[in-house]
């Protein structure tokens, strides 16, 4: 039995997606920007999928970039809006972000201190929640942008969105938010939440990998960061994915109207995995119990390193991922910087993994894992004491 | 994993040989790496300047558990001298894996360090 628990990576295509994917590569051959019959067509589509997602996040038709996923989202939210408001806004010149965001945004922003912008990164607290009173003290009128993640990608603890964008609204800064592991696990709203840009990727929803979109509240001023046919209003150039964004579309229909239903499922199994992680001491939970993306568990166990606790499972046919890597290699990072910044001990983030459940989990797996896990942990601790 | 963890690599991360300790052992030796609290230790137990037997615990990635176990199984029967001149080179071609994995020569440079100072004392 093949057990993948590692959705918050990136889940499979569902099977309608699967068939609709193939249908719209097959029969829409034409180039979106193409005037005849055939480009029309792929146009028409296209234009549907964008209607589509604005459907599912309560946003216009022409609120949505498509993009090739959700690091090129961050870096035209970031760089884009920068580069637009420079000479307008000249003394806004900090950005702010939290130690817990994606590669993505950290390395975007860590850039952008090199270009020479202030860039201030907010601590969280034990259960991955950004500071709030942190916020209050730094966003200011000097501060031109915030990014901070709607969901973390490694423990899954949700931030409290609506809080920060008032804060930005009142400084008058734009509030940007990278909502990949959010997409498709819970209901987002834009307008209720009140951010201006917002970040997604298809793959991370049961979507094709390649393929992304940006939200940008109308208004938002925006500038490419790369140049060539002006596609997307010149915010990013490049032929239309036009199966991409037909199956994206797809897939967010999908589990969007699911929502509610695999919450309560996956609920249910988070609270299984979590009762069996009881029969074994030295278990720690990381993230928020209450707060957190549906079905994702961050599970740190002392005694144990846990990437070997990952390959043992992996032998099983068991799929989960791990926050720590070997730090003994000079060219690889060591423990999670997510875990770090909670202040999560050296202990646990070396025996960190992080196990998400998806449309594909069942019953069955999740007994499977259950049983594994125990046994996998405790020969791994017979390996450390004798 | 079939990429990143070779076939005899997983032979000795999935089955490591010669785990556990010796109540009577000559000597210790221990192998740490601070920043993220792995370990190994082994127990070596000599007779006559062979390494008559030996075992150890570990906590420590699959690369880690596999270099002990591998060393171990190469060092056993040896004399201290044969042990001092085995070169850590021999553990990372035979496991597969590149030299900047210092986690591979970790345990045989904690029985050569311990060795060299037990011959030394």
């Amino acid at each position: 039995m093949k057990v993948y628990l590692d959705h918050a990576a990136t889940t499979p295509l569902l099977p309608e997606v699967l068939t609709y994917y193939s249908e719209v590569l097959r029969d829409y051959p034409g180039n979106a920007s193409s005037l005849h019959y055939e480009g029309q067509r792929s146009r028409e589509l296209y234009n549907w999928a964008k209607q589509k997602i604005a459907d599912c996040i309560n946003a216009d038709y022409d609120e949505i970039v498509f993009t090739s996923g959700g690091t090129e989202a961050d870096n035209i939210a970031l760089f884009g809006y920068l580069k637009a408001t420079k000479k307008d806004r000249p003394n806004r010149k900090k950005v702010i972000t939290s130690t817990i965001e994606h590669e993505a945004v950290i390395e975007t922003v860590k850039e952008l201190g090199e270009q020479g912008y202030d860039i201030y990164f907010a601590p969280v607290d034990e259960k991955g929640i950004v500071d709030i009173e942190y916020l209050k003290d730094n966003i200011d009128d000097q501060t031109a942008i915030c990014s901070i993640m709607y969901a973390n990608n490694e423990v899954g603890t949700l931030q409290p969105l609506k809080e920060i964008s008032q804060l930005c609204r009142e400084a008058g800064c734009i509030f940007h938010t990278d909502a990949v592991q959010a997409m498709g696990k819970v209901n987002i709203d834009v307008s209720d939440i009140g951010v201006d840009m917002l970040s997604a990727s298809a793959h991370k929803f049961y979507g094709p990998k390649g393929v992304g979109f940006l939200y940008v509240k109308k208004g938002t001023p925006l500038e490419p960061v790369f140049y060539g046919g002006g596609h997307e209003k010149g915010l990013r150039s490049g032929t239309e994915n036009v199966p991409g964004v037909a199956a994206m579309a797809k897939a967010l229909e999908l589990v969007t109207e699911k929502i509610d239903e695999k919450r309560d499922l996956y609920s249910r199994w988070t609270d299984q995995i979590l009762e069996t992680c009881k029969q074994l001491e030295g278990v720690q939970i990381n993230g928020d119990p209450e707060n957190r993306t549906p079905g994702s568990m961050s599970l740190s166990f002392s005694g144990v390193n846990g990437e070997a606790l990952m390959g043992m499972l992996s032998m099983e046919d068991i799929a989960v991922s791990t926050a720590s890597a070997c730090s003994s290699h000079s060219h690889r990072k060591g423990g999670s910087h997510v875990l770090s910044a909670m202040h999560c001990s050296e202990e646990f983030i070396n025996g960190t993994i992080r196990v998400v459940t998806g449309y594909d989990s069942n019953d069955e797996q999740i007994d499977y894992f259950c049983d594994k896990l125990v046994e996998k942990v405790n020969l791994l601790r017979r390996l450390s004491n004798g | 994993m079939a990429e990143r963890y070779s076939r005899a690599l997983m032979k000795h991360f999935t089955d490591p040989q010669n785990i556990g300790k010796i109540e009577n052992s000559t000597l210790a030796a221990t192998g740490f790496n601070e920043s993220d609290g792995d370990g190994v230790k082994f127990y070596l137990k000599l007779e006559d300047d062979v390494l008559k037997d030996v075992k150890y615990t570990i906590k420590g990635c699959p690369r880690a558990i596999a270099a002990s176990s591998f060393t171990s199984e190469a060092i056993k029967g040896k004399t201290i001298e044969e042990i001092l001149q085995l070169d850590p080179k021999k553990i990372f071609d035979e496991l597969g894996i590149d030299e900047s994995f210092t986690c591979i020569s970790m345990p045989l440079n904690a029985v050569k360090r311990a060795l060299k100072e037990y011959s030394e004392s």
